[in-house]
């Protein structure tokens, strides 16, 4: 029978890891470079579907930070839903539903869903005590071709 | 006063209905059947709109094969703003839900509503579902990619038509 400490720990550990899951897209949406750069490990993986072969590393993964879109450019969200997250000392992996919301100029300038997909990540504990991604894979399922008001090259 | 005991207790509880309730969209939109039918406890029932009342873990099996999954059909069933209630080893939950797939033109919400649900407590310890009543309050009436029409029934004529509303 676990303590009430370890009981606890498992408790702080996954509200640790969601606060992780929803910063990612806050900072996203928001442009707030510091603290997105700050939910990953320095070693990180990012899978985004866009670049091939991904980017590896803080130097890459600020790269795709700045060729992505933020407010107020281009209004968008990264919706997080249903986070399974599983703990194994020091590591812990997740899989959530995510959908992107964007306005559209064919709709008048309406929200419509950009894409929805699947997140597989992994985490790690750091020296500091927080959990940052050691690895995101975005599994993009559905997409809309026009692209969205706001996006480079729209 | 609670105990500090019976706090944890009922955190760690609500964290396990969650996982729960997020095993149901997982596994049906992934296809893992074995783990969606850990879902549910032996008896449990669920009455999706539509089509006939599931009871009990074969009639659940073979709901779920009836079901599309990824990669054949790609859709989310998506559940958010969990409201839970705990009572020894018994919960009741109601949640919203939307249902996101593929249209020609993009993704789409295909369907929303809400779950109506009871857990119990299982004596592994795993919280299960006793009874999902899901409601559909609006439908889009296109078929979605490699999805088949929804079946006609009076709550799917109701969502149809935008006047589902609130039946509690």
């Amino acid at each position: 029978m676990a303590s009430i400490e370890e009981r606890m720990k498992v408790l702080e550990d996954k509200r640790a890891i969601l606060r992780t899951l929803h910063d990612y897209g806050h900072t996203l949406d928001y442009g707030d470079e510091a603290g997105f750069m700050d939910c990953w490990t320095e070693d990180a993986f990012l899978g985004w579907s866009i670049i091939p072969n991904g980017l590896k590393g803080h130097a890459r993964i600020r790269e795709g930070f700045h060729v992505h879109t933020h407010a107020p450019e281009a209004w968008h969200k990264h919706m997080l839903a249903e986070p399974r997250i599983t703990l194994s000392g020091d590591t812990a992996s997740a899989h959530s539903y995510f959908w992107r919301l964007d306005p559209y100029k064919s709709s008048g300038g309406a929200p419509e869903i950009y894409a929805f997909g699947r997140y597989i990540d992994k985490f790690m504990r750091c020296k500091d005590g927080r959990w940052r991604f050691s690895e995101r894979l975005v599994e993009k399922e559905a997409a809309r071709e026009e692209k969205p008001i706001g996006a480079k090259g729209a | 006063m609670a105990s500090t005991e019976q706090r944890l207790q009922a955190l760690e509880d609500e964290q396990s209905i969650l996982d729960t309730l997020y095993g149901y969209g997982h596994g049906l939109d992934y296809g893992h059947e074995d783990a969606w039918i850990d879902c549910w406890t032996e008896d449990a029932v669920l009455d999706w709109p539509g089509r006939a009342l599931m009871r009990g873990h074969a009639e659940l099996r073979a709901g779920f094969r009836n079901h599309t999954h990824a990669p054949h059909a790609w859709h989310k069933h998506v559940l958010v703003e969990p409201r839970i209630s705990i009572e020894g080893d018994r919960a009741t939950v109601m949640s919203m839900y939307a249902r996101l797939d593929r249209y020609t033109d993009g993704p789409k919400i295909r369907a929303f509503g809400r779950y109506r649900d009871t857990l119990v407590r299982c004596k592994d310890g795993k919280w299960r579902i006793k009874e999902r009543y899901p409601e559909i309050e609006s439908i889009r009436k296109e078929a979605p990619i490699g999805v088949e029409p929804f079946p006609d029934s009076p709550e799917a004529r109701k969502a149809l038509a935008g006047t589902q509303g609130d039946k509690s």
